[in-house]
């Protein structure tokens, strides 16, 4: 069995569009150690991540995570466990939510956290632009 | 002897009265005309001794002063007081003015007054000079007193405010009243108070001259700004310091576009870093692939040639497993770079939603009711176990959005065959994988388009339509389709048709111990490949299965083999290699001989690196590949070659 999780965070100071590329470099070998998989996108100021990995790992990425001064505001909208992952190949998939940005914002508005896995996993297997 | 003594004492007078040209010292009568004239006289007035000796002195007045009687008046308080004297414009022989400072002494023998002595000094340039003084003076305080950008204001030797201006104002929010008398302290962090920072700059001001330097002060309302300061001592005519001048810029914002410039250059420079990165891992992940295909190749067939032996058979099954994580790996730093590869499965539908049911659940609210009904014996599907369970996410959030006052939704799956190909369903064996809900339901004209990429039915608040070109594209690659079903008022249901999994698929979430035949017809098989050891690697597995195995190094000498033996049953080549590529090879070798097979044995980023359509066409093994994914791939080719063969 694994967690997963969903949270949004306020982006802080520079552009996401900037960050994001500093971000992954530190969190893909970070989550590939945890053996953690998931998703990373941003709607204007607000990151969306999906997460999937142990309890344990999970938790203890939530701590990092909310220690991180790259955001604030971090609010973890589902959490559950499931028998695998859906995004098994995986350490951080960028997806582009600008793709989906009108559904993307009324997700956030409504604090959806289901849809929002659901779109940034059909996200990741449609492909990313590299 | 005293008339002597007065004529010498004249005499010594007049000397001294002649020689003074800086005054105009001169007597009148005690009516007021000139009776004496010296040289000062003569020469800011104008008139000779001659021209002006006997006339009344009120020529030396304005018409003005003149008409307000100011001559006779001046006299007459002369006279009275003993003393008359006064600034004013006086008139020179030309009728040009001059500012003059006047004294008037009355002068008496015994009680008769006999006349005045009169003495005149030109102030004008003076006056000129002390206008000129005030009117900077004046300019430089509305000078300094409008400036807004900046806040320039006095302190005195201790560190008091003493003047204050519209910039200060502005930028540190205190109006002159509020401030003027305070101690310029109460402008910087407590911290730096405590740590004795003001005195400090006022005592290097002092001693250095100057102090300037930058940091955080306080605005009266307690935010912060980051200032620009200079403090220079100002210096009174003996040397002694009489205050300091301050002049305080708030660069704040300079500060912060300056930060966030840094910043921005350093992210666009890890971002190129992560470019150069991702390349590297691009191409050390395409390389680790290769090794990996000749461990996991080799450790594949000593499984298979040596006899279980308790002592060595775990050690190489633990060796396998390693080589297969590695594999595992090397395709996430793949993923990372590019766009992932669809890895059918033979996957367990009911297993794999039940294991997805907790979290649908947990999630999806309390007023829906999750159904799962599955047949008793379901086959397994060939597909993507994890793009599915993407797939089904999707839509089970697309009938909760049908559901806004709750409902039902079922998953349900059965196992179904298609009797007739017609349209994009091909006849054949499949499991229908449905989801249902008995929502809002849509209209058939809608119902047709919501598989075409962002389209969405919903209105504001509601998922996405991205979802079902997902499910779409889950279905098509699987090799099934999918069908939507929808009425107003009764519900949506959408079918996933998948196609049942063949023997050769491996099971997903197990380890499965391949057993392989040897292959019932002996190919000849061309292998190519620039890599020694992927070569030697891939040239033992096909022996292995019992194929006859002919080598090349790259696809030049790929070609001339070719050539030389019209046997060859099958080329299976590296795509990458100097000289002649893969496709490359494969174009000339179907131009030789049409009913030739080739394949193509690439690592995943190969496989980008060739979109041409002719390309796309070729069947492709993915390096690494297990011995028993060798088999069936050649056996495959080997049926399309007899079916060629028939036709």
């Amino acid at each position: 069995m694994i967690d997963r999780l969903v949270y949004r965070s306020h982006a802080v100071a520079i552009l996401p569009e900037v960050a994001l590329d500093r971000i992954f470099r530190s969190s893909v070998p970070n989550n590939a150690r945890m053996n953690i998989t998931g998703a990373l996108g941003f709607c204007e100021q607000t990151y969306i991540q999906l997460l999937e990995g142990s309890p344990c790992a999970i938790d203890e990425l939530v701590k990092t995570l909310e220690a991180d001064a790259r955001h604030t505001q971090l609010t973890i909208l589902l959490r559950g466990s499931s028998e695998r992952r859906l995004l098994p190949g995986w350490s951080m998939a960028r997806v582009d939510l600008a793709k989906a940005a009108p559904e993307t914002a009324t997700l956030l508005e409504a604090d959806d956290g289901l849809g929002l896995i659901a779109l940034m996993a059909a996200l990741a297997h449609e492909g990313v632009a590299t | 002897m005293t008339a002597l003594q007065d004529t010498a004492d004249d005499s010594r007078y007049r000397l001294l009265v002649e020689s003074i040209t800086d005054y105009a010292i001169y007597m009148l009568d005690a009516e007021g005309h000139v009776t004496s004239w010296n040289p000062g006289a003569e020469r800011f007035k104008g008139y000779t001794a001659d021209e002006i000796l006997g006339a009344h002195f009120s020529r030396f007045y304005t018409p003005e002063d003149r008409q307000a009687g100011r001559p006779s008046k001046a006299l007459q308080i002369a006279a009275e007081s003993g003393r008359f004297e006064a600034e004013g414009w006086r008139l020179r022989k030309d009728g040009a003015r001059f500012w003059a400072h006047v004294v008037i002494d009355p002068i008496r023998r015994g009680q008769d007054l006999i006349g005045f002595a009169k003495i005149t000094r030109d102030l004008t340039e003076r006056r000129a000079a002390e206008q000129a003084l005030r009117q900077s003076e004046e300019q430089f305080r509305i000078l300094v007193g409008g400036v807004r950008d900046y806040a320039i204001y006095m302190l005195d030797p201790d560190g008091r405010v003493i003047s204050w201006n519209a910039g200060a104002e502005r930028i540190k929010g205190y109006t002159p009243d509020e401030i003027i008398g305070h101690h310029f302290s109460r402008f910087y962090l407590p911290e730096e108070v405590e740590a004795g920072a003001p005195t400090v700059a006022l005592s290097i001001a002092r001693e250095a001259g100057r102090f300037e330097k930058e940091g955080w002060r306080l605005r009266k309302d307690g935010t912060r700004f980051w200032a620009h300061v200079v403090i220079d001592p100002i210096t009174g005519d003996d040397g002694e310091i009489v205050g300091f001048a301050k002049i305080t810029r708030d660069v704040t914002e300079r500060a912060e576009a300056q930060r966030e410039l840094e910043a921005a250059r350093e992210a666009l420079y890890q971002s190129q870093k992560l470019e150069a990165i991702g390349q590297l891992t691009g191409g050390v992940a395409h390389d680790f692939n290769n090794l990996l295909a000749a461990i996991t190749g080799s450790l594949d067939l000593l499984r298979k040639r040596l006899p279980f032996d308790p002592r060595t058979t775990p050690l190489l099954e633990n060796a396998i497993q390693g080589a297969e994580r590695g594999a595992i790996l090397t395709q996430r730093m793949l993923a990372f770079a590019r766009k992932q590869e669809l890895k059918l499965e033979a996957v367990d539908i009911p297993q794999l939603v039940r294991g997805m049911g907790e979290f649908i659940r947990r999630s999806i609210g309390p007023n829906i009711d999750v159904r799962m009904r599955f047949a008793d014996v379901l086959p397994r599907v060939q597909t993507d176990p994890y793009q599915l369970e993407t797939a089904l996410l999707n839509l089970v959030v697309n009938a909760r959005d049908a559901l806004p006052n709750g409902g039902e939704i079922s998953i349900t799956a059965e196992q179904l065959k298609m009797a007739r190909t017609q349209g994009e369903r091909r006849a054949g064996d499949y499991v229908r994988l449905s989801v249902s809900d008995n929502g809002t339901g849509m209209p058939p004209e809608i119902a047709a388009k919501v598989t075409e990429p962002f389209f969405t039915t919903k209105g504001v608040g509601k998922g996405t339509g991205l979802g079902l070109s997902m499910v779409q594209g889950l279905a098509g690659q699987s090799g099934g389709w999918i069908e939507i079903k929808s009425e107003i008022g009764h519900g949506t249901r959408i079918d996933l048709w998948l196609p049942l999994a063949g023997a050769d698929l491996p099971a997903a979430g197990l380890v499965v111990t391949e057993a392989v035949d040897n292959a019932g017809e002996r190919l000849v098989v061309l292998v190519v490949d620039d890599d020694p050891l992927v070569l030697t690697n891939t040239v033992a597995m096909v022996d292995e299965l019992g194929h006859n195995v002919l080598v090349a190094n790259s696809g030049d000498e790929a070609l001339v083999i070719f050539q030389r033996h019209p046997e060859i049953d099958l080329v299976l080549t590296d795509e990458v290699m100097p000289g002649l590529s893969g496709s490359q090879l494969a174009e000339r070798v179907k131009a030789l001989r049409p009913t030739a097979a080739v394949a193509l044995a690439s690592g995943y980023a190969d496989l980008h690196l060739s979109p041409g359509p002719d390309v796309a066409t070729l069947p492709r093994l993915a390096k690494p590949f297990t011995l028993a994914q060798l088999a069936s791939f050649i056996e495959g080719l080997a049926l399309d070659v007899s079916q060629r063969a028939v036709d």
